[in-house]
């Protein structure tokens, strides 16, 4: 019928093509793994280890050209659950996750499971509370969905406004983790490691935007999870002789304690409202590792887990994924297998920090220098651990870790072959690639629709739109790019940041927006405008080292104040038009036409009948 | 397509089941990591308690409340006609 449009089918070679790439990624690797029992040199074998999968990334990006914007904007709406929601939990961990939350769950133990549940939480909030009735709506970006949904431009752009904060952010860090990696494979400098990253984000994001996005990156996940998957397993069947370390890591958890215990490894109580997460600098283990509550106040945890959890549901970069779902049903269906992907990666970070600490704990406490693992040296040659002169010769304390540097100190501690390193680096540069690529597409989304072209009354043609959110995501990324490599900041900083503020501005007036129709474009403009005000003033206040309260617990209490001055306004201003009462109730049922596309459906009908008439 | 009479009931399902999937998770991972402390003495699969419960217990009730809700969802929406219609 020509007034509904068929959903478009999912293709259904995907799986093969999919096993095809993680098949391709096999060989490399274990092609790889002989090339190093041949003698191949180290420098060959960490290029190869970059060049190979980065090349399947550039391939598959290409194949997604996309001709129409609507293949560009939404992928054509072919991207099936699975894919989707892998795509989307290894965005919302990211390379920062993979290293630093890895890092910080070593070195704080249980505090810095808030990080991890905050992740968890805000996946189920997104599919309970926003995703569905995104999808329903049909819009390709946060500000878009917002600026329609209360038929004001202003909206729109003050949705821009807070939303590009989050999405640069988010962007600054993941570039700073990829080059870092591609500095560890390339050996090179790092502005060329930071303009390579650039590079092949513009390179594999170009041709299709968001059609490209959708499979190069979850290829990218794909990868990611393979390497940092694959090297746990092989760990995991040293330490406790099963492959699955998620769950049998549990014996070796009690076997450290007792020797905690014995240690007198002291675990400190922190203040209600303390949160200490590690640094980038060498440091050694903050307590014991299953005792919570030492790094992390209790108050803290909680504020934490609930202002992560409102900042990944309305984080802009992912929400606009599930756009993306053939059917508002495959959309619930994909954020669903985001928890159980996120779940595993989450299960494997806590399982990777007890194997190292298990290797801490007998192998260097208490033992006498000459007995330490050979590997020790490497790793202080590496800077990735370092020897406390001041602490207690041999107490757990004298041992200093990095915490980006403990997904590679693990492998390099049980002697792996190189090539296994390697591999989990390669791992944390998809990891970045793709959750930098999320954020990326989505702000040159935002660039060339909401802010270029949103204000304008008559539409453009489709070769001029195309055009321009090629250009705008070009120089989104070289802006983001330059920003990265010229500005200092921590990734877990700037990553927490950028919660914060989707968590505080977005958040609330998303929620509202759906959940009460009343709500009009007055109430959603003070609400966006206070949560980000007072999010970005906890960040630049703790930047400049005003407040010592870490930005993302002021997070709840800006989306608290944001949605009280929401509903305030709102009350005292005009209700919504019939128009939009009646959109809104549209977009809460998931049957017949995506709200969007009945709109330029519309309109596009109005306009052939002015024509003729 | 659903019918217009529907649209109120429907609405009304779809809140009580937001709030039925969402605040029994928002209590346990409010509550759980709080009294971790006190369970780790206990032991299970050989591991302390508490701290099972605040990472793994929690992903899987995660797990859980997904499963169930886009379930019970999908029916609502089939029960009131509001499906799409693939």
């Amino acid at each position: 019928m020509a007034l509904h449009p068929r959903p478009q089918v999912v293709n259904p070679l995907l799986g093969t093509f999919f096993g095809i790439f993680a098949a391709c990624l096999v060989a490399i690797v274990v092609t790889m793994l002989i090339l190093e029992q041949l003698g191949a040199s180290d420098a060959a074998l960490r290029r190869l280890m970059l060049v190979g999968p980065l090349t399947l990334f550039l391939v598959i990006g290409a194949i997604g050209y996309a001709a129409t914007p609507r293949e560009f904007l939404l992928a054509g709406r072919r991207v099936p659950a699975a894919l989707s929601g892998l795509a989307i939990a290894i965005a919302a961990i990211g390379g920062t996750g993979l290293t630093a939350l890895s890092g910080a769950l070593f070195l704080i133990g249980f505090d810095a499971l808030c990080l991890a549940l905050g992740i968890i939480a805000g996946l189920v909030a997104m599919v309970i509370l926003l995703a569905p009735f995104f999808r329903k709506f049909g819009a390709a970006t946060l500000p878009g969905f917002l600026g329609a949904r209360f038929e004001s431009a202003g909206v729109r752009l003050i949705a821009a406004g807070a939303a590009a904060v989050p999405l640069l952010l988010l962007m600054m860090a993941e570039i700073k983790v990829a080059t870092a990696a591609v500095v560890w494979l390339t050996q090179g400098s790092e502005a060329f490691a930071a303009g390579l990253v650039t590079l092949a984000l513009v390179v594999i994001l170009v041709p299709g935007g968001v059609r490209s996005l959708s499979w190069s990156s979850a290829a990218q996940s794909l990868a990611a999870l393979l390497a940092f998957l694959i090297p746990l397993a092989v760990a995991a069947v040293i330490v406790t002789n099963l492959p699955l370390g998620q769950v049998s890591h549990g014996p070796v958890l009690r076997m450290i304690g007792r020797i905690e215990a014995a240690q007198a490894v002291a675990t400190p109580v922190a203040g209600a409202l303390l949160l200490e997460l590690p640094g980038q600098a060498l440091q050694p283990i903050a307590g014991r590792f299953a005792t919570p509550f030492g790094s992390i106040g209790a108050a803290a945890f909680v504020l934490t887990v609930l202002a992560v959890m409102a900042g990944i549901a309305a984080s802009p970069g992912l929400l606009a994924r599930t756009g993306t779902s053939p059917t508002v049903y495959e959309t619930r269906k994909s954020l669903g297998w985001a928890v159980v992907v996120a779940g595993v990666v989450i299960m494997s970070m806590s399982a990777l920090a007890v194997f190292l600490r298990e290797s801490l704990m007998t192998d260097l406490v208490g033992q006498p220098p000459e007995r330490w693992p050979a590997a020790l040296k490497q790793l202080i040659d590496l800077g990735l651990m370092g020897i406390d002169g001041q602490a207690r010769a041999g107490g757990a304390q004298s041992f200093l870790y990095r915490r980006d540097g403990v997904l590679l100190t693990l492998p390099i501690l049980l002697e792996f072959p190189a090539v296994m390193v390697h591999l989990a680096v390669a791992g944390v540069v998809a990891a970045a690639l793709a959750a930098a690529a999320s954020s990326l597409t989505q702000l040159g989304l935002i660039v060339a629709e909401d802010v270029i072209g949103g204000p304008r009354p008559e539409p453009q043609s489709p070769g001029m739109r195309l055009m321009i959110v090629r250009g705008s995501l070009a120089a989104v990324a070289m802006f983001a790019g330059t920003l990265a490599h010229l500005l200092p900041g921590d990734p877990l900083d700037l990553m927490l940041s950028s919660l914060a503020v989707s968590g505080a501005a977005l958040f609330p007036v998303m929620v509202l927006a759906i959940w009460w129709k009343r709500t009009n474009a007055w109430g959603a403009m003070a609400g966006m405008l206070t949560g980000f005000a007072i999010a970005m003033a906890g960040v630049l206040a703790v930047a400049v080292e005003v407040i010592a309260l870490a930005p993302i617990l002021l997070a709840v209490l800006a989306a608290l104040i944001s949605t009280a001055v929401a509903i305030l306004v709102t009350r005292v201003t005009p209700a919504p038009s019939r128009h939009i009462l009646e959109m809104v109730r549209d977009l809460r049922i998931p049957g017949g036409e995506a709200v969007e596309d009945r709109e330029a459906r519309l309109a596009a009908q109005r306009e052939r009948q002015g024509r003729t008439g | 397509m659903i019918e217009r009479k529907e649209r109120k009931p429907y609405w009304r399902h779809t809140k009580r089941q937001m709030l039925t999937s969402l605040l029994p998770f928002l209590l346990v991972l409010i509550v759980l990591p709080l009294y971790a402390d006190r369970l780790n003495h206990n032991k299970f699969l050989g591991f302390p308690l508490g701290y099972f419960l605040a990472c793994h217990g929690l992903i899987l009730i995660a797990m859980v409340t997904v499963a169930t809700f886009a379930n019970r969802q999908d029916a609502l929406d089939h029960w009131h006609g509001a499906h799409e219609d693939v």
